[in-house]
């Protein structure tokens, strides 16, 4: 499948979308990818996504298309998400 | 295979990954745009809240995790053809699902199980399994080859087998006391022995290309049963089988099933069927079990036989004695 297919299908699948039924889209997605072939880059870019769906939810559902850019920038903001949670679990036991 | 995207579906391969639409009552396609459906994928209806009844195509052979997750006001779902696979949790939590159509003739073991672990592990009060589209002996004929604990999967609250028809075949033709089988595991006693007792009825079994109707008209008619009666009582006047309930000084009802739905025999071979108050009181073709008639223990008859037959006159079901 060409990036530009799957990114298509992406934005439709995390298009206002909950977290769960998008994880659940995107992990059938996964599936499918895997049965066709699909190199490690493009499973990466869905397994990435799969981490920081809240953002790239976001992302898709203002935006008509996502590009490969948009998702680096969900992946990078979820990152920081993660951090800022994982900061914030250590000073509570403390 | 190929790939179809529009505003209310994504398909990838025969799978179908999302379904955006809002019906009520939704028909999948066999095919989109030339693509053949063959999976309803992972949480592909999850969460839908307004679906009623959902209608799957021949093709369709398997069903995702979550596919209908949610769905709370789900009540049927139509298998046109013969999935192979339905993921455990493909209905989970569809508290409103009472039905699942099974329109293919001769479905293979397996997929009893698999219907039944899949369609059935809802938090719903029971479900039922029909079969619309082939006669009752045909039926039997596959259900005979297999293990009554195939059908009923632990965590299955109640199996209510309905065929179309068969109550009053098994009644002319083969005075069945109960095809009703409710309360999961607890209902597998009743279940084996109504197993065995088809597998003693030869005469119900169909030859190889024998057509239903021709096996019909050879199977052996008994002896006229005498009036049907359905009562309705309080369900903590009998909770256990042997229990006995006096509904009228003439008449005596041994109880012989009792979870959920209770099928009873009186004297002489006559046939009775007592329902408790409230099963299965949501099903649109028997509206009259909602009535709260109650019927107590000791002789003691409470029945209102007046308001009673007017009810059954009404819904022209069957004849109170």
């Amino acid at each position: 499948m060409e990036k530009r297919t799957l990114l298509l299908f992406m934005q439709r699948i995390l298009h206002n979308e909950t977290q769960e039924r998008a994880q659940l889209a995107l992990k059938q997605l996964q599936q499918i990818l895997r049965t066709q072939g699909a190199d490690a880059d493009t499973l990466r870019l869905v397994e990435n996504t799969l981490e920081s769906l809240p953002e790239a939810i976001d992302i898709a559902t203002r935006q008509e298309f996502i590009s490969e850019e948009d998702l680096a920038i969900a992946i990078k903001r979820a990152a920081r998400r993660k951090d800022y949670e994982f900061r914030m679990a250590r000073m509570g036991r403390c | 295979m190929g790939n179809f995207l529009d505003r209310n579906y994504a398909a990838i391969d025969g799978v179908l990954l999302k379904y955006s639409g809002a019906e009520e009552e939704f028909t999948l396609s066999a095919a989109l745009n030339g693509m053949p459906l063959h999976t309803v994928g992972m949480g592909c209806f999850m969460g839908m809240k307004d679906l009623c009844s959902i209608k799957l195509p021949a093709g369709i052979g398997s069903i995702g995790e979550k596919a209908f997750s949610g769905c709370v006001a789900l009540r049927e779902a139509h298998f046109y053809g013969l999935p192979q696979r339905i993921e455990n949790n493909a209905f989970e939590g569809c508290r409103n699902l009472r039905s699942v159509y099974l329109h293919q003739l001769a479905l293979p073991r397996d997929v009893y199980a698999s219907i039944c672990a899949g369609a059935l592990h809802t938090n719903t009060e029971s479900v039922a399994l029909r079969f619309p589209s082939f006669g009752p002996l045909a039926f039997l004929q596959s259900w005979l080859n297999v293990s009554a604990a195939q059908y009923i999967p632990p965590a299955c609250p109640a199996l209510f087998v309905d065929l179309p028809e068969s109550k009053e075949l098994f009644y002319k033709k083969a005075p069945l006391r109960c095809f009703d089988f409710g309360g999961g595991r607890q209902a597998l006693p009743e279940l084996t022995a109504f197993c065995d007792l088809m597998r003693s009825r030869t005469d119900l079994r169909l030859a190889d290309g024998e057509k239903e109707n021709d096996a019909l008209s050879r199977t052996e008619t008994p002896a006229p049963a005498k009036k049907t009666a359905v009562f309705c009582f309080n369900e903590n006047d009998a909770k256990h089988v042997g229990d006995t309930v006096y509904v009228d000084a003439e008449i005596r009802i041994e109880l012989l099933f009792f979870q959920s739905g209770v099928a009873v025999t009186g004297e002489n071979g006559a046939l009775y069927q007592v329902y408790c108050r409230n099963y299965l009181s949501d099903r649109a073709n028997l509206p009259y079990l909602r009535k709260e008639f109650t019927v107590l223990k000791d002789g003691k008859r409470i029945i209102d036989r007046k308001e009673a037959e007017a009810v059954y006159a009404r819904y022209r079901l069957l004849t109170l004695l």
